[in-house]
């Protein structure tokens, strides 16, 4: 039972992803990967992972999704929307998946790294202690990288929104 | 512990299955009889002109942005509000509380700067933003001639 649900969202996310890699339109491949990020945060909880769980749901699917989106609206649509995510080359995109995927089995077989086997155990309370206790530097530190990164927006934004101011133009004979 | 997360999967499934029965319902029982002006998008009864797709303005990216970060915020601030009764119960609620204000504290500062910067105005006052750009290139271009 456990495991048949645990590879029906496995499977759920390999749709979304291949969604994303295949779908023309740009829109229905951000929704592709919307659905994959849902279900990865569905895996996390089988893994006894469930602040990483919850974590991928408030900032991956709540936040860079709609930035995601947004990106994609700022854009002018193209011409026909239905094909407006051109397919950039089957031999190199093969060539990377062949690439990365050797490399991502070397690494699970060499590292000594096995699925999650134990009893399921949520993690949120330690890691509560921990940002409490031992990592309250870090913890504070993250509130001032949160400021800076704020900071950066408005700079970004700045360039954004400069007004091109005309130079007025100067009249003949004066000066 | 797992089987709790059977209610939020039994949740999802059921939202998500809710909507396609809904439609296929609808499918089979409703009259099919579509014309060019029933398929039209509902436009509060005008016609519709031109695409849906427009270019959005550049201002709800830069709200996406900084919602993004107080996000992460708010994800840093879940598991210590998880243990926060924990350590209240231990006598050592005041050093949580204090942890966590400090945590805001430096957040709100910020805040108060974006605020500050008109960034979280609507309709923004370039003027606010470019002062500094005008000031330094008020000698070259005079803003008023006379």
């Amino acid at each position: 039972m456990k495991d048949g649900i645990f590879l029906c969202i496995a499977a759920v996310t390999v749709f979304g992803a291949l969604v994303t890699a295949f779908s023309r339109s740009i829109i229905n491949a951000a929704l592709g990967l919307l659905l994959a990020l849902v279900a990865i945060a569905g895996l996390y909880i089988f893994l006894s992972a469930d602040f990483v769980a919850v974590s991928q749901i408030l900032i991956y699917v709540g936040g860079v999704m709609v930035l995601l989106l947004f990106g994609i609206m700022l854009t002018s649509g193209g011409d026909n929307i239905f094909s407006n995510n051109p397919i950039m080359g089957a031999v190199p995109a093969t060539l990377i998946t062949t690439i990365f995927g050797l490399l991502g089995i070397y690494v699970v077989n060499t590292s000594g790294l096995t699925f999650y086997q134990g009893a399921y155990r949520a993690t949120t309370r330690d890691i509560g202690h921990f940002l409490l206790r031992e990592y309250i530097l870090p913890f504070e530190l993250v509130s001032v990288l949160i400021v800076v990164l704020i900071v950066g927006a408005g700079v970004m934004l700045r360039k954004e929104l400069v007004i091109v101011r005309q130079a007025p133009q100067k009249k003949e004979g004066k000066k | 512990m797992l089987r709790e997360y059977g209610a939020v999967l039994l949740f999802s499934v059921l939202s998500i299955g809710f909507i396609f029965v809904t439609l296929l319902a609808s499918k089979i029982i409703r009259p099919n009889h579509p014309n060019p002006v029933k398929n039209s998008p509902y436009e509060c009864g005008e016609v519709p002109v031109g695409n849906a797709w427009v270019n959005f303005n550049i201002r709800y990216y830069v709200l996406a942005l900084i919602f993004l970060l107080f996000d992460v915020e708010i994800v840093l601030i879940l598991p210590v509000a998880a243990v926060y009764k924990e350590w209240l119960n231990t006598g050592f609620g005041l050093l949580a509380l204090s942890e966590l204000l400090l945590f805001i504290a430096i957040l709100v500062v910020a805040l108060i700067y974006a605020w500050g910067r008109g960034d979280l105005n609507w309709i923004k006052t370039y003027e606010r933003a470019n002062a500094m750009d005008e000031l330094k290139n008020a000698g070259d271009y005079p803003l008023e001639e006379k």
